[in-house]
């Protein structure tokens, strides 16, 4: 049998590249050789009698490194290989430059604290000091902002800021673990400034309780190590991208809704954004957002620790990470995946013929649906009051429900039929256009553009939306239904 | 072995070639006899589309070819190289675990200064090594122009 010998590897087999091998299968032919050729034994394996990474055994154009071919007998005429296997990477580096980490000291204290980590080979004291220099900006102290926030200050960040406009409500505490039911009312920041200060008295803890803008967001992360995308709806989302990008910070994104959730990192040392992969929102109305769409409870748990883990990661330097790529969660059947996010040369910020250079130079309100649409395309709609005596009074009118099934589980409208927005356009003939059609969804922003999407499709009859839709209305109750559950 | 010699135009296609797949890693071998560079072959990155953009690997029987090209034209597969996109060109553990003793390796470390929206500004730094025997560590080699 024939054996070909790399160029690369033939200075073990006294330069020969064509070695003529009595034998049948791999194993005894890696025997003959290395008995033949004393040096090339020590070059081929390690102490161990492992094949050395840089060896590769092929047999015709088939890979047979693996040892579970060493022992099945090859054809007469098979030719084999010995080839190398060239491979490698950059260092994984920490996004912490030294001086700082240099700069930092422990207390006692804190060497008791953070003991378990400092034993870890791969944080160790260099890593821990790198997690207490680091600053840290979290957008967002909600449902994935809750493990984000609190694992990130057990770990010893040093400087953690939350930047959260709103304030505590019932419906937040079935998941923003951060919030309890005496923190109702108050500000999500001034909780989460307080469960810090419970873990951790000595981190230093910026609460903003501001809405981020166009004009406020660089001002904002400018400076900082991290930003964690903690959002719940895209205009914060693409915000937050491009003043990343802008600002050249790296971005640990988190998403999630109903079962499923995603974690990536972009922007990494010029790496790809999330524009990269989504260049603009979806159309409006068409994704709710997480406050319309819900989510199960330990979902953002689950998402918001690996965001957290990913954010520790990137601080120490180690380990491989979602940077360019989108970890993809189905909670429900307990599956995931691994998405390749690829830079993105015609990306509207970060390609090479850019086209936003600013944050400001951007409309989100608009690009996302979220000015109200009235403004341009006239929409007549009733308040709450006005429909709930529509129906008191039994007017002749067809009610259209146009949110998601899993929605409508929740609090259904009586009477109402179902069309989900996309179905709309070619079921309108099981509209009358004789007679009034009322449009409802969660917030009274979907069934604008349900009216919108039909005088497209050109139904001509009248329409109207529900304002504020079904969270406006479940105030009210009607008389002769009794209640909405 | 002490130093490597490279012309001019091969540290262009070199340094071309990083600039070209910046952010991402790019790899190739490198032709020639001795310590002397005559040509770069560029061989993209076969783990382009399945891991993260630090990693790289070339495929044993692309390196085959080449070397078969290489013999061919009169020259010889003298090493490798590769890029560290906005990383020092210092060998990483896993690029040690695949130097072949004898075999140059190139690290390019490649970093764009400047934020956005100035246009891409590249500096580039290289470095090379070589294990000379499987049991020494890693020696770092002098690189000449000629
Ligand atoms: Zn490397
Ligand atoms: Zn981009």
């Amino acid at each position: 049998m024939k054996v070909y010998i790399s160029a690369t590897l033939k200075n073990f087999f006294e330069r020969n590249s064509v070695i003529d091998v009595p034998k049948k299968n791999i194993r005894d032919i890696l025997t003959f050789l290395t008995d033949e050729y004393a040096e090339s034994k020590k070059v081929l394996f390690d102490a161990e009698e492992n094949l050395r990474s840089f060896v590769q055994i092929y047999a015709g154009d088939e890979n047979r490194t693996d040892r579970v071919f060493w022992d099945t007998e090859l054809a007469e005429d098979t030719d084999v290989l010995l080839l190398p296997a060239i491979a490698g990477g950059a260092p994984v580096e920490s996004i912490i430059p030294d001086e700082r980490r240099k700069a930092v000291s422990f207390d006692d204290s804190e060497v008791e604290r953070f003991g378990r980590h400092l034993l870890l080979k791969d944080i160790g004291v260099k890593g821990q000091k790198r997690i207490k220099a680091a600053r840290v900006v979290v957008v967002g102290a909600g449902a994935l902002g809750s493990p984000v926030i609190q694992y990130l200050a057990a770990a010893g960040v040093g400087t953690i800021k939350v930047i959260d406009f709103d304030d505590v409500s019932p419906e937040n505490l079935q998941s923003q673990v951060l919030h309890t039911s005496r923190d109702l009312k108050r500000p999500k920041v001034a909780s989460a400034k307080d469960k810090v200060r419970n873990i951790n008295r000595n981190i230093n803890f910026e609460a903003e309780n501001i809405k981020l803008e166009a004009d406020n967001i660089v001002a904002e992360i400018d400076g900082y190590d991290i930003v964690v995308d903690c959002t719940d709806n895209y205009k914060t989302r693409y915000l937050i991208n491009d003043a990343c990008v802008i600002c050249g910070i790296p971005l640990v994104f988190g998403a999630i809704y109903q079962f499923e959730g995603q974690v990536g990192i972009f922007n990494l040392n010029h790496g790809p954004c999330y524009r990269c992969q989504f260049p603009a929102p979806p159309e409006a109305g068409l994704v709710p957002t997480c406050s319309e769409g819900g989510a199960i409870s330990p979902l953002p748990g689950i998402i918001g620790s690996i965001q957290a883990n990913e954010v520790l990661k990137l601080i120490i330097g180690i380990g491989e990470h979602l940077d360019g790529k989108l970890l993809v969660v189905d909670s429900l059947n307990l599956r995931s995946k691994i998405l390749k996010v690829r830079k993105n040369n015609n990306c509207p910020i970060c390609g090479g013929n850019a086209v936003i250079t600013k944050v400001e130079d951007f409309d989100y309100e608009e690009f996302c649906g979220l000015k109200e649409v009235e403004e341009e395309i006239p929409v007549e709609g009733f308040t709450p009051e006005e429909l709930a005596k529509r129906i008191e009074n039994g007017d002749l009118m067809t009610l259209v429900d146009v949110r998601e099934p899993h929605e409508r589980a929740i609090m259904r409208f009586p009477n109402a039929i179902v069309i989900p927005i996309g179905q709309l356009a070619r079921r309108k003939n099981e509209l009358n256009p004789e007679i009034d059609t009322i449009f409802i969804c969660r917030e009274g922003k979907r069934s604008i553009l349900a009216i919108n999407t039909l005088r497209e499709a050109g139904y001509a009859g009248p329409m109207y939306n529900l304002k504020g839709g079904i969270e406006a209305m479940k105030d009210i109750i009607f008389s002769h239904e009794g209640a909405w559950l | 072995m002490e130093k490597i010699i490279i012309h001019k135009e091969q540290v262009k296609i070199l340094t071309d070639s990083c600039e070209k797949a910046y952010p991402y890693e790019v790899c190739g071998a490198v032709l020639g006899h001795d310590d002397m560079i005559l040509n770069v072959r560029i061989l993209g990155n076969s783990e382009e589309e399945s891991s993260s953009r630090v990693y790289f690997s070339i495929s044993p029987m692309d390196i085959y070819k080449i070397e078969k090209e290489a013999e061919r034209e009169g020259t010889e597969l003298i090493g490798f190289f590769h890029s560290h996109p906005e990383c020092e060109a210092v060998p990483s553990a896993e690029d040690i675990k695949h130097m072949i003793p004898g075999m140059i390796s190139i690290i390019v470390g490649i970093s764009k200064t400047g934020r956005y929206p100035e246009r891409p500004l590249f500096s580039e730094e290289i470095r090379g090594y070589v294990r000379e025997s499987i049991q020494s560590g890693i020696k770092e080699l002098i690189i000449m122009g000629d």
